[in-house]
């Protein structure tokens, strides 16, 4: 898995300069392009400038617009101001149809992209006309849906990730005034059916799987909701994690598939999956939410195993067929026996015990990225493994583990893994020079 | 028919699809101002802004809180929950709520909205719960209604409201 694979442009960049020097020949570049799934003659004269400027300009015509009508345009009659709105709107969608038919399809998305914020604006504007206070997520959701036919028909990663963010704003204002929006998955299922025929996009890409994540949580606070509302439980903290190595997992699977847009989006989601968990654990290093998680009550685990169970065995099955079946299953056990111990454990001053597990697992994780990126040559790796012990150190000298000794004796910890990494590091290049 | 055409065929459709949920929206909203039967009711402004919409008062009603005593019968069990609120008009004119209930009444004025708290106190809205207007006339009209308002409602049969203006206690 090499990380270069999100770096294409910058390797066409570099190879027109080989080719200067005499390095290799413009063949060999256009091979090793094909190989990533670039167009080299293509890649040398990029108009995704070009496309992103002109959608810039006309997110910024419809801001002005959105604002004007904000303002409150009192001056111009009621029906006059419908008219005219929902006139631009039709006209600027006919005018993206006409580019459309004329091939011009870069002028045609950001018409239609623009057509799409003129539809937003419309429903604000009819809502604040007819001062419709009600269920204003209704106007969200309207607007989300009636621009998710342009993303799917033209297969367009940017328009489906204009819908699936409206989606999601939707979602959110839907839970924010109590309801549980059932039609989430329309945006979901979509985005997946894009991402699956259109061209390669990790935005939308990493967009949908964290969606998905949020939607699995949310639905399954709702699942477990009781007269009082929705319950966010302690168990979404473990559904979280399993969902985390799953994506990890399905990440390394998807980077050794033929496809190269499937090995792009496998490389971009084990990346960040990889940095989540770390974020995670960085939080998980601070005593005081183990005191909590241990006395937590645990009243819907019986329901969570199933799920748990549903999302470790897929995580294992990715990794058994990308040939990390041993590695997922010692990180599912790992894991099962903390969920197990922050359960099974009801004192709470044993949450020091946890707090330095996660201080070790991320001094752990450190050395290995360390070693990764010195064994793969990928720098990436050797620097976030460095910047994850930098932090735990700094964490750790802000907030101390059972007092100075115990900080002291991490530190020392940490020392050990930077010495040797840096001794790894020296053995490891004298090697390859021989 | 080729996919090119279908593909036109289905941006098309959906062009006009906007066209059509726009002009619904419009017809929807304007509908108790068309036919509704006129309802004077005491309100209290709040005045938050929205980002999204200009500035605006949230108005509150008395019977945006519903004590359970006032349902006849089943109360509601889940936020979404449809329910109809009985208005009877009061001495001085104003239409006060008089019963509740999760099925439609037969007759009579009546409000039709939403739980936002399934417990008593019930939090109903009816969708007449903002006042657009410019930042001055706004600002006007939160001093115009320091002590308590009156908004004329416009109510259909079927118990959907708009708000038709609001006022000060001592205007007309």
């Amino acid at each position: 898995m090499r990380l270069i694979r999100l770096l294409k442009k910058d390797l066409v960049r570099e190879m027109s300069d080989w080719i200067e020097a005499g390095h290799i020949t413009t063949d060999q570049a256009r091979a090793i392009a094909t190989g990533y799934g670039v167009d080299f003659d293509a890649a040398k004269h990029p108009t995704g400038a070009y496309g992103l400027l002109v959608g810039l300009g006309y997110l910024f015509v419809g801001l002005a617009l959105i604002t004007l009508i904000g303002a409150n345009w009192e001056e111009i009659p009621r029906e006059l101001r419908l008219g005219a709105i929902v006139g631009v709107t039709m006209l600027t969608h006919l005018n993206g149809l006409r580019h459309f038919l004329n091939d011009r399809r870069t002028t045609a998305l950001a018409l239609f992209f623009l057509g799409n914020l003129f539809y937003g604006a419309s429903i604000a504007l009819t809502a604040q006309i007819y001062h419709l206070g009600e269920h204003m997520p209704d106007g969200i959701f309207i607007w989300a849906l009636g621009t998710l036919p342009f993303g799917l028909a033209l297969r367009s990663p940017w328009l489906t990730l204009v819908s699936l963010s409206l989606g999601l704003l939707w979602f959110f204002v839907e839970l924010e005034v109590g309801f549980y929006p059932l039609a989430m998955p329309i945006f979901l299922v979509a985005a997946v059916y894009v991402l699956r025929y259109a061209s390669t996009s990790l935005t939308l890409f990493l967009s949908t799987a964290a969606s998905i994540g949020v939607w699995l949580e949310v639905s399954l606070a709702e699942l477990w909701s009781d007269d009082y509302g929705r319950n966010f439980e302690p168990e979404h903290l473990f559904i979280g994690a399993a969902y985390v190595l799953l994506c990890k997992s399905f990440g390394q699977w998807l980077s050794q598939r033929s496809s190269v847009r499937s090995r792009d989006y496998g490389v971009a989601l084990s990346l960040w999956s990889l940095r989540f968990a770390l974020v995670s654990l960085f939080i998980l290093s601070f005593e005081f939410l183990w005191e909590e998680l241990i006395e937590a009550d645990f009243d819907y685990l019986a329901h969570a195993i199933p799920w748990l169970i549903a999302l470790f065995a897929g995580a294992i099955a990715f990794g058994w067929r990308s040939g990390h079946g041993i590695s997922v299953a010692a990180q599912t056990i790992a894991m099962t026996g903390v969920m197990t111990a922050a359960v099974a454990i009801t004192d709470s001053s044993h949450a020091v015990l946890f707090q330095v597990a996660a201080n070790l697992l991320l001094v752990a994780s450190g050395a290995v990225l360390i070693w990764r990126g010195i064994e793969q040559a990928v720098t990436h790796y050797f620097y976030l493994g460095i910047g994850t012990i930098l932090f735990t150190g700094f964490l750790r000298y802000v907030d101390l583990i059972g007092g100075y000794v115990g900080s002291a004796v991490l530190f020392l910890a940490m020392a050990g893994v930077l010495i040797g990494a840096a001794r790894f590091w020296r053995y490891w290049n004298t090697r390859t020079a021989q | 028919m080729t996919s090119r055409k279908l593909l036109v065929g289905i941006l098309l459709a959906t062009i006009l699809g906007q066209g059509v949920i726009l002009i619904g929206m419009v017809v929807k909203a304007a509908m108790p101002l068309w036919v509704g039967q006129s309802v004077p009711v005491e309100t209290v402004p709040v005045d938050p802004r929205s980002l999204l919409r200009g500035n605006y008062a949230r108005l509150n009603y008395a019977f945006s809180r519903l004590p359970k005593k006032l349902f006849d019968g089943a109360t509601p069990k889940r936020p979404g929950e449809v329910v109809y609120v009985v208005l009877q008009r009061g001495d001085n004119g104003l239409y006060e709520a008089s019963a509740a209930s999760l099925t439609r009444p037969d007759s009579g004025v009546f409000l039709r909205g939403r739980v936002t708290r399934a417990y008593s106190p019930y939090r109903i809205r009816y969708g007449i719960e903002a006042w657009f207007a410019p930042k001055v006339a706004a600002l006007a009209l939160e001093k115009d209604l320091a002590d308590g308002g009156i908004a004329e409602l416009r109510v259909t049969s079927d118990g959907q409201a708009a708000i038709e203006s609001v006022r000060g206690r001592g205007t007309r």
